[in-house]
């Protein structure tokens, strides 16, 4: 430390202040490298009415002496085989204990047994106690570097990105702010741990804005992947309690809605059907508190954690809602619901050249539609016999052969039916948007057309 | 200056000079006019009728910032009556329905006289049907010399015809002499006769003097339903005409006899007439080659309703999705593909609000059959009211049919749509965004243009420093304050 600190070329171009930490610097890397985790997962992905294989990199880490590891849900969701690489350089399989999307957290685990010398896991710290300027340190596989440290500080703390989307589409970051960091983090970081002085986990990198910025790196809050952790190791899912309402701070709004703006969240709309909306809530209400603990959302990034507040609501439970509307003070009770699963099955017709996917209840109110019926075309592949019968992305197929479809499982069944039937003509009733639109499959099949049934039908 | 795509075949006009002479000698009618000497009388008889029209484009609304895009140009007309009416093409006049700043309308009329000044004309009708259009002089100068047809103006192949058109403004626009014969006669969609001349530019709106020496028709374009590509051109169409207008209205020069425009020299049809777009009100699917061998239907294509608009003439009807128009005024729909159903939609659009529609549709195998008039089309997102609100830096404009169908919305949705939000304006500050709906403004409910105003005006009246608008944004609620400038010490 002193050698460092007397070196003044180091002071002079770097004005001493991290390295003024070199011997910590060299205690907390000691405390979490040998936990780091290079994940080398191939997932698998349905892009263009396909389903494929894609390999990718990111990074993790080791937290507990069984060999649980922390990554994100979109460098391990969906994989068919995961690959780890060590510390140690050691390679060895991990298993999938769990993802959450709406977190972007995952937790996989490895063998210890096999990990071999030298392997750790790393301590986890506690966010709340973080402070802007702090020094921390990234570690992980920037563009598959393995083993890679990268020092920068804390530059801010509770950044608000409103929800946006994973790879997959699914919705993710609804129940965090991120920590923002200047330490060097680029694509292959995704699941590495960024790591305080004292050699604590404080975060888990997930994104950077690479484009018209640099050294804007962002984390998940570690107290937030604890407890996500926690639930995934002990039920592999994670339940959240739903009522329905989109919410808004209410700086700038009080005023016209005759509140205080030091208390309540404003409703900006109630999804139908939901809680809320039989709760009778509407938009402009002011909610200040809900099962007697009061809300506040003055400012936008107050909105992620008001959405954890609900989100850990008992599920299934009548809760009091006390709202402001129309300047009176008023009650409602609600029933809250397990929050609608973003995660939809997904189907490959290889024989007809697209992917389905189920509709879930999220899809279902993200599209408009009126029910859950069917289900959705997640892709077509160009120049199958789907793409020419004009078969579209997030088309929804209703009917097929004159037999309705209910659900994924109940699709999947006439698939099957047809293709072993090898029926070359398939008539598919669709819903797009407000339309209903008809069109015919002329698939081929490998073998020899079997005869038995003579396509086509009736009009309907 | 128009889109053209010449063929080969420019030689033909001399050959055709000798097939002429042929016919003529021997035909005993048009004896008369076989020599050379009688030729030259036909065209000086008429020469004079045929005359030049300059006019000005310009965009129908002034676009921001400037005079938008100016055009001259010229057509060829014939006077037929001594008011000084003026039978043209129709080439000129827009489409109805587009983008009013972007659509260009015909104006600052001049007619060249043979030998006098330009005068003044002004537009007086249009047949969009033949896509003829009708001027008239502003003051007639005396002495003009009516063109006027002859009642019988039946032609047949084989038949000599003579046409007198114009050369380009190079040329002072001097009458131009053709001599052709008939070389197919169709019958649909009305009776015209295609001629076996490459007729230039200016020769549209034209006069055609038949066998007998008589002029019996107009050079027409029968304007295509749809515009012809690469393989698609037939080779023996001698010159296919492209609007400079509408750039992707093409049409084929045909003769257009006397019987078809008659009525509209004595009553003109309304210049707007054909501004009011008559609409069936549903949304449609082809009926392509595999869905016929499919169903086992008997049709060469057909229109399948994927949607019946609410309070539509389609829905009064009772037409239903999933039914299969297959034939329109009894005549059998060829439609198969996407690109066709502007065909049909034109031809619904041309017919004219309160024409009755005949349809003969398929119903789960059934094929019934139904007539009822057609209504006026709603406004679509581009002929819709605007309103530019310089206060709040954002345009509103009424909800459309478009909106309903594109954004998915319930068709009760009441409110008014972002058209434009002024670039760091107030609005787009405040984070409004453009296809948002304005439902409310401070609590006030907003249904349409008036009833926006009427807030506004409130703001600019009462001075707050903000406005809350409610808004619906791809299909979720949510309030935008927007500060405003009314505010003391702006």
């Amino acid at each position: 430390m002193s050698f460092l600190m007397s070196a003044p070329a180091c002071a002079a171009h770097h004005g001493g202040g991290a390295y003024a930490h070199q011997d910590k610097i060299f205690e907390a890397r000691d405390r979490v490298l040998p936990a780091l985790v290079h994940i080398q997962p191939v997932l698998e992905i349905y892009r263009a009415g396909e389903k494929g294989k894609i390999a990718v990199t990111g990074s993790g880490v080791i937290f507990s002496p069984d060999g649980y590891v922390l990554t994100n849900t979109h460098v391990v969701g969906k994989a068919e085989r995961l690959t780890c690489t060590l510390d140690n350089k050691e390679e060895v399989d991990a298993r999938l204990i769990g993802v959450d999307p709406l977190s972007d957290l995952a937790i996989i685990k490895i063998d210890m047994q096999k990990a071999g010398k030298g392997v750790r896991h790393a301590p986890l710290g506690d966010s709340s106690k973080l402070q802007v300027g702090q020094v921390v340190m990234a570690m992980g596989s920037p563009l598959g570097l393995a083993r890679s440290l990268t020092l920068g500080v804390i530059s801010s703390l509770d950044r608000y990105f409103p929800e946006s989307l994973l790879p997959t589409g699914a919705v993710t970051g609804t129940y965090n702010t991120w920590i923002q960091t200047d330490a060097a983090i680029n694509p292959g970081n995704s699941g590495g741990p960024l790591v305080n002085l004292e050699g604590e986990v404080i975060g888990i990198n997930a994104r950077a804005i690479p484009i018209f910025g640099e050294n804007l790196g962002f984390a998940i809050p570690i107290n937030l992947a604890k407890e996500i952790a926690a639930k995934l190791i002990a039920r592999g899912q994670i339940a959240r309690s739903w009522i329905g309402v989109s919410w808004q701070q209410i700086k700038g709004l009080g005023e016209h809605f005759g509140v205080a703006e030091d208390q309540g969240a404003l409703v900006g709309g109630v999804v139908p059907g939901s809680p809320a909306a039989e709760a009778g809530l509407k938009a402009g209400d002011v909610v200040t508190a809900i099962d007697h603990q009061p809300i506040v959302a003055r400012y936008e990034d107050e909105l992620p954690r008001l959405q954890k507040q609900i989100a850990d609501l008992p599920i299934g439970k009548t809760v009091s809602i006390g709202f402001i509307r129309d300047g009176k003070s008023l009650t409602a009770q609600l029933l809250t619901r397990d929050r609608p699963s973003a995660d939809a099955s997904e189907l490959e017709c290889r024989e007809w050249g697209f992917t389905v996917e189920e509709i879930t209840e999220e899809v279902a109110q993200a599209l408009r539609l009126p029910d859950r019926k069917g289900v959705i075309v997640s892709g077509v592949k160009p120049n199958s016999f789907a793409d020419e019968s004009g078969l579209r992305r997030n088309d929804v197929m209703m009917v097929i052969e004159g037999r309705p479809i209910d659900s994924l499982t109940g699709y999947e069944q006439i698939y099957r039916d047809l293709v072993k039937s090898k029926r070359d003509r398939v008539l598919v009733e669709v819903r797009r948007g407000r339309l209903r639109t008809y069109h015919v499959l002329k698939p081929a099949y490998d073998q020899e057309k079997a005869p038995a049934e003579q396509p086509g039908g009736r009009q309907p | 200056m128009r889109r053209r795509i010449p063929m080969v075949l420019l030689s033909l006009p001399g050959a055709t000079i000798a097939t002429l002479m042929i016919f003529i000698a021997a035909g005993a009618s048009a004896a008369a006019a076989a020599t050379p000497q009688s030729l030259r009388e036909v065209y000086q008889g008429y020469r004079d009728n045929v005359v030049a029209i300059t006019y000005t484009l310009r965009p129908k609304e002034k676009p921001t910032g400037g005079d938008g895009r100016k055009v001259e140009d010229a057509i060829c007309g014939i006077i037929v009556d001594s008011s000084g009416l003026i039978i043209t093409s129709g080439d000129p006049f827009p489409d109805p329905g587009g983008d009013p700043k972007t659509t260009l309308i015909p104006l600052e009329f001049k007619v060249h006289l043979r030998g006098g000044r330009p005068v003044d004309a002004e537009a007086v009708g249009l047949n969009r049907e033949l896509n003829l259009a009708y001027l008239r002089l502003k003051n007639p100068p005396k002495g003009i010399h009516p063109l006027h047809f002859a009642e019988n103006s039946k032609l047949d192949v084989g038949d000599p015809v003579v046409v007198i058109g114009l050369m380009s403004r190079n040329y002072d626009y001097e009458p131009i002499f053709y001599t052709g014969i008939v070389n197919a006669v169709l019958s649909r969609p009305r009776r015209m006769y295609s001629l076996d001349i490459f007729l230039q530019d200016l020769s549209i709106g034209g006069v055609v003097i038949g066998p007998g020496g008589q002029p019996i028709g107009i050079v027409g374009e029968d304007v295509l339903k749809e515009v012809p590509t690469g393989d698609r051109t037939p080779s023996n169409v001698l010159s296919i005409f492209g609007s400079l207008t509408q750039g992707a209205r093409v049409g084929y020069p045909m003769v257009f006899p006397f019987v078809d425009f008659a009525a509209d020299l004595t009553a003109p049809p309304a210049l707007d007439a054909g501004e009011k777009r008559s609409w069936l009100g549903i949304v449609m699917q082809p009926l392509n080659e595999d869905l016929i061998d499919y169903w086992k239907l008997e049709a060469d294509g057909g229109i399948i309703i994927s949607s019946v608009l609410e309070g539509s003439p389609a829905e009064k009807a009772g037409l239903k999705p999933g039914d299969i128009i297959v034939s329109l005024q009894g005549e059998p729909l060829r439609v198969t593909k996407d690109e066709e159903l502007a065909d049909f939609r034109r031809s619904i659009e041309r017919l004219g609000v309160g024409k009755q529609v005949d349809l003969v549709y398929l119903r789960q195998g059934a094929r019934l059959t139904t007539s009822f008039p057609l209504d006026e089309a709603p406004k679509t997102a581009w002929t819709a009211e605007e309103l530019k609100d310089e206060d709040l830096g954002l345009t509103v404009r009424e909800i459309t049919i478009d909106d309903i169908q594109g954004q998915n919305l319930e068709p009760t949705t009441r409110g008014v749509v972002v058209s434009e939000l002024e670039q760091a304006g107030w609005s787009q500050l405040a984070g409004l965004q453009p296809d948002d709906i304005i439902e409310s403004v401070d609590g006030h409910v907003i249904v349409d243009l008036a009833s926006y105003r009427t807030q506004t005006d409130r703001l600019r009246e009462d001075k707050p420093e903000g406005t809350v608008f409610f808004v619906l944004r791809q299909g979720e609620t949510l309030f935008v304050r927007i500060k405003t400038p009314f505010a003391k010490g702006r």
